[in-house]
């Protein structure tokens, strides 16, 4: 409908962003226990830096329903009182806050300069072939999800995977085969851990 | 100044300030890509690096404060080198990653793939506009900048152009005048649209209006613009600009000559003076027009057709502001400026709406609470600016005259009043008090349905925290008591000392470009140029026309109207004004439109008080095409220059009124060009008399600039009033609407405006503007929608005791149960049939603000 009744522009037709959105999601709220969790946390901080509570709160989101969705995010920017823009801005930024499902082991590869130097790069390649996936995928089996990131800190280490919340070291492009099978078989059990705890 | 060395060379710079502004005081050429003198520097391109002696590394000049006797090296081999390796990785980013193409948004192309993450989208968006859209996405080689929804057009941004204007690539681009071509000449003149008056450099190519640039060093917009003045020009070339001059002969229109025309117009004009006496002619001006078009405007109802009935649009906006502060300080002009706003400790907003209806204004305002000034609201609704205030006072319509006492009361029962101030400079202050003594909190509070201790609140924010401005808009002065509340926010203002001061003041917003110049030009049926009252100007004004001037009292627009009606007024000559679609009551509007005998239109378009009841049509050309000067709302003059050529036959109001006057024998028109008719302003009024146009084409100056070495007046009544040292505190008794709900009219309509449209809708109606704003909507709280049975988007009808109107809803929580809010833009909508009759008894405004209305669906 145009405004005017005599004005002369065409319809318009403009076409929408191309780019791909967190996805929207269910209706989302923490459960009890994680909604005080969550009072607990923001108390730590004085009321005008409530922002300060963000990370926890997404964490805490993404713990119970294993990655964040829009509507998860929307529920953190009503309990941090900011827009969900802001919350966007935060979950983009860190490479532990996932927008997709992942698998039960997400293979996080350092691409940083020690471990690039030290063959990161063929780790990558390494483990897409053996799971037949490309770095953001999740495989067929539901089992691993293939990430890269930058540094972990431990350079002396390098090439270095985090899985999930541990330290996977020197682990060679050529000794990744046998890892993943060991992992598929005995689960956290085949970690073999970091340094510091193995040295102790 | 700093004295430095720069490349070797020895420079006197303006001190304060960066490197890199030192080395562009000097000419030296530094490349920079983040750099924008609108914004705090962030230092993220890393190109503006230079080694300055003694500091161990290369630094960004745009980060590091200048010193005094600083050695700066702006080029060097290393330097270069360095500045290659920055742009290699920026050109190597740029092909690792997808870009966002985002054409969603009818006036910016978004196209990713050329942003090199200076972050100014971002920046401004934030520091200027306080909109926050541009959001910065993920890390490392995958940064990414997005719109906060899922699309520009989506998201919370307001079209104000200012993140395209600062993208330094061209990821941010404009659509409107792409297919044209750059421009390739810039004019620099004044946003056609609100008082705010912004400064814009209008580019032009091949005599087609392309593109349109805020002015950096301008004082008023300091480089910002809002979607109106960066995009809304379009209407310049519309289709159906009429371009030659028009006459009605049994009900067809035909196409005449200028010559035939003026003919027409002194003929049957002469016929009605002739017949009727020349009280029974009228001429309505506008305040999108020049100074200089109703300057002779007034000079021909005066001079030529011998009546004061001359009027302009101020009558049914801001004729009580003027009132009011003319009859407290003496002066009908806004006390401060608009850089006050940035100099008071606290902010008043009262009855206005500034992001939607001054935005430029508004962005300041917001910008100002962000940076921890004390921001109050009273408005009916929770408008934008609510969010960023620290009390929001939410008045039931036509109530602000017993809130404002409520709070003057509270000033001086607290004692928190200004007494030195108020020693010096006022009196009447016992018999103030005496009368304030009956408005405790606890009374406004009923009638006004906001809380006792919120007013009392609001009270002590203002009273406390000196300088303290107000600004107010229609909703003071579009009431039965429009005088009235603005005379009590003047009283507000005199208790506490905030008059005269920098940081203070009491400012009316003006709604369009010329309204504060159009009524001070002397459109108005009780005072000359120069707001002088016609019984003081008289004779200087005689001598100068070189005719007696008529004696008796002319008629207001209203009056006019009612004549029409009585048929004592038999001709009204209207300049660039829909009446029918102005004025409330459309109804009787139509009825007084259909009375007259002669009525002669001129303006751009067949507007609809054209098409349906004008005998002489005069296609007159846009303030894009011809020379003058505007007064903002700040009292600022400014040039407004042509960028094309008038478009066809059309041509300029001034030139048009003058030729008329010609026709009909009238000598003392015959002005060289606007610069002659201001030069007449000058010498009659002392006020403009150190404005020439040498000097006004240098920059803008703000009345009284009595002398040509005056510097212009930013702040009025410093040490005295226009009238005498001291002010008088005067009683303002309340009154109440007689708009109030009833069981057969339970709601409250309140009119105003959007950001997208203005006023009749003739400008913005023909620009993508309607794009984003399609239709006028009718704003109704989710629980009166959930009570009465009406959704998102339905067709609803508002029934009043005048008429009625169909509008589409929208559910919006910022507005108050009981109340419905409009706009009135769409020709189609003609909203004015619904609002009523009642009128500010002083200037006769109407009351735009509150209708009791029913609804029904349609
Ligand atoms: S046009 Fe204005 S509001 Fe919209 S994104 Fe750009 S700067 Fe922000
Ligand atoms: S704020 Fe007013 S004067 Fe400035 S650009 Fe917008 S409409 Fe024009
Ligand atoms: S570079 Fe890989 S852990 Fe630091
Ligand atoms: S201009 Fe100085 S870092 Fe970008």
């Amino acid at each position: 409908m145009s405004f005017h009744p005599k004005m002369e522009y065409a319809p318009a037709r403009f076409h929408k962003s191309a780019r791909t959105l967190p996805d929207p999601g269910g209706d989302f709220t923490y459960t009890a226990e994680n909604q005080a969790k969550f009072d607990a946390n923001v108390q730590r901080y004085p009321p005008d830096q409530r922002k300060s509570a963000i990370l926890y709160a997404l964490y805490l989101a993404q713990r119970q329903q294993g990655f964040l969705t829009r509507a998860a995010m929307a529920h953190v920017a009503g309990q941090i009182r900011c827009t969900t823009a802001d919350v966007e801005d935060v979950v983009s930024y860190y490479t532990m806050f996932y927008t997709k499902p992942v698998g039960t082991y997400v293979l996080n590869v350092c691409r940083t300069l020690s471990c690039a130097l030290l063959g990161a790069e063929r780790v990558t390649e390494a483990i897409s072939e053996k799971l037949g996936i490309k770095v953001g995928e999740t495989d067929a089996s539901g089992m691993f999800t293939l990430i890269e990131v930058e540094c972990l800190g431990a350079c002396d280490r390098a090439p270095v995977v985090m899985v999930n919340d541990d330290w996977e070291e020197r682990l060679a492009p050529e000794q990744v085969g046998e890892f993943i099978d060991h992992v598929r078989a005995k689960g956290r059990a085949a970690f073999t851990g970091c340094h510091l705890h193995k040295e102790k | 100044m700093a004295r430095v060395t720069i490349d070797g060379r020895p420079y006197e710079v303006p001190d304060g300030g960066s490197v890199l502004g030192a080395v562009r005081a000097a000419r030296v050429r530094l490349p920079t890509l983040c750099h924008d003198p609108r914004l705090a520097p962030s230092g993220v391109c890393r190109l503006c690096l230079v080694r300055i002696a003694g500091v161990a590394r290369a630094v960004t000049a745009c980060t590091t404060p200048l010193a005094d006797g600083m050695d700066i090296v702006t080029a060097s081999p290393e330097l270069a080198a360095a500045r290659r390796g920055i742009l290699r990785m920026l050109a190597a980013r740029r092909r690792s990653r997808a870009a966002l193409i985002d054409e969603s948004h009818p006036y910016i192309r978004v196209d990713m793939s050329r942003c090199v993450d200076c972050y100014r989208c971002v920046q401004i968006c934030d520091e200027v506009q306080g909109q926050f859209v541009w959001h910065v996405r993920g890390r490392g080689l995958d940064t990414r900048i997005e719109p906060d929804g899922a699309s520009l057009r989506e998201s919370a941004c307001v079209s104000c152009g200012a993140c395209v204007d600062t993208c330094p690539t061209g990821a941010l681009e404009d659509r409107l005048g792409a297919a044209h071509g750059a421009p390739d000449t810039w004019t620099r003149t004044v946003c056609p649209y609100c008082g705010v008056g912004c400064e814009l450099d209008a580019g032009t190519r091949d005599g087609r209006l392309v593109a349109v640039r805020p002015v950096i060093d301008s004082p008023v917009s300091r480089g910002h613009l809002c979607v109106k003045g960066r995009y809304a020009f379009d209407f310049v070339a519309a289709g159906d600009r009429v371009t030659e001059p028009m006459v009605r002969g049994r009900g067809a229109w035909r196409t005449v000559t200028w010559d035939e025309a003026y003919a027409v117009v002194a003929a049957r004009l002469g016929d009605v003076i002739r017949r009727h006496g020349a009280d029974a002619a009228a001429v309505l001006t506008s305040a999108r027009a020049t100074n200089e078009d109703n300057y002779v405007a007034q000079k021909f109802a005066r001079a030529v057709l011998g009546t004061h009935n001359v009027d302009c649009c101020a009558r049914v906006c801001h004729a009580p502001s003027a009132a009011a502060l003319r009859r407290v300080v003496g002066a009908g002009l806004a006390t401060g400026s608009f850089d006050d706003i940035e100099r008071a400790a606290t902010l008043l907003v009262c009855g206005a709406n500034p992001t939607e209806s001054h935005p430029v204004v508004g962005a300041r305002i917001k910008q100002a609470a962000r940076r921890g000034a004390r921001l109050i609201v009273i408005d009916p609704r929770r408008i934008e600016l609510a969010a960023y205030a620290d009390l929001h006072l939410a008045v039931r319509p036509g109530t602000n005259v017993a809130l404002l006492n409520a709070m003057a009361h509270v000033v001086l029962a607290e004692g928190l009043g200004d007494r030195a101030f108020l020693a010096a400079r006022t009196s009447g202050l016992e018999e103030f008090r005496r009368f304030l003594d009956a408005w405790p909190p606890s009374r406004a509070a009923e009638i006004c349905g906001v809380d006792a201790a919120s007013i009392r609140r609001a009270a002590v924010l203002y009273a406390t925290g000196a300088p303290a401005t107000s600004v107010h808009g229609l909703g003071v002065t579009e009431h039965v008591q429009g005088t009235d509340g603005v005379a009590a926010l003047i009283n507000l203002a005199l208790l506490t000392g905030n008059i005269g001061r920098p940081g203070s003041g009491v400012n009316p917003l003006r709604g369009q470009n010329n309204v504060q110049g159009a009524a001070h030009m002397g459109c108005d049926p009780g005072v000359l140029a120069g707001s002088v009252p016609v019984d003081q100007g008289r004779v200087a004004f005689e001598r100068q026309w070189g005719v007696a001037l008529p004696s008796a009292h002319g008629r207001t627009l209203p009056q006019m109207l009612d004549g029409a009606i009585d048929g004592s007024v038999r001709a009204l000559w209207i300049m660039g004004y829909d009446v029918l679609l102005s004025n409330p009551d459309a109804a009787a509007t139509a009825q007084a439109l259909a009375a007259l005998d002669v009525v002669v239109v001129q303006d751009l378009f067949l507007t609809e008080t054209a098409r349906d009841y004008a005998s002489v049509f005069l296609p007159a050309c846009s303030s894009f095409e011809k020379d003058g000067t505007f007064m903002n709302a700040e009292r600022r003059v400014q040039r407004v220059r042509a960028a094309l050529a008038p478009r066809g036959g059309s041509k300029a109001d001034w030139q048009i009124v003058c030729e008329a006057a010609r026709a009909m024998g009238a000598g003392g028109f015959d002005y060289a060009g606007p610069e002659a008719i201001w030069d007449e302003v000058r010498a009659l009024c002392a006020g403009a008399r150190g404005m020439t146009y040498a000097r006004l084409d240098r920059g803008g100056l703000q009345w009284p600039c009595p002398s040509l070495d005056h510097p212009g007046t930013a702040t009025l009544h410093a040490e005295t009033f226009a009238r005498g040292p001291r002010a008088v505190l005067e009683p303002v008794p309340y009154r109440e609407s007689s708009q109030t709900p009833s069981t057969e009219y339970p709601f409250q309509l309140i009119t105003g405006r959007t950001l997208y449209q203005f006023n009749a809708g003739t400008m913005t109606g023909r620009t993508r503007n309607a794009d984003l704003r399609p239709a006028d909507l009718l704003d109704i709280s989710p629980d009166d929608a959930a009570r009465v049975g009406v959704g998102e988007g339905d067709a609803v009808r508002v029934i009043s005791r005048h008429g009625t109107a169909v509008l589409g809803a929208h559910v919006d929580a910022t507005v108050a149960p009981g109340q419905l809010f409009a706009t009135f833009h769409q020709p189609a909508v003609r909203l004015n049939a619904v609002t009523g009759e009642g009128r500010d008894p002083v200037t006769g405004t109407p009351e735009y603000k509150v209708t009791a209305v029913r609804l029904e669906h349609a």
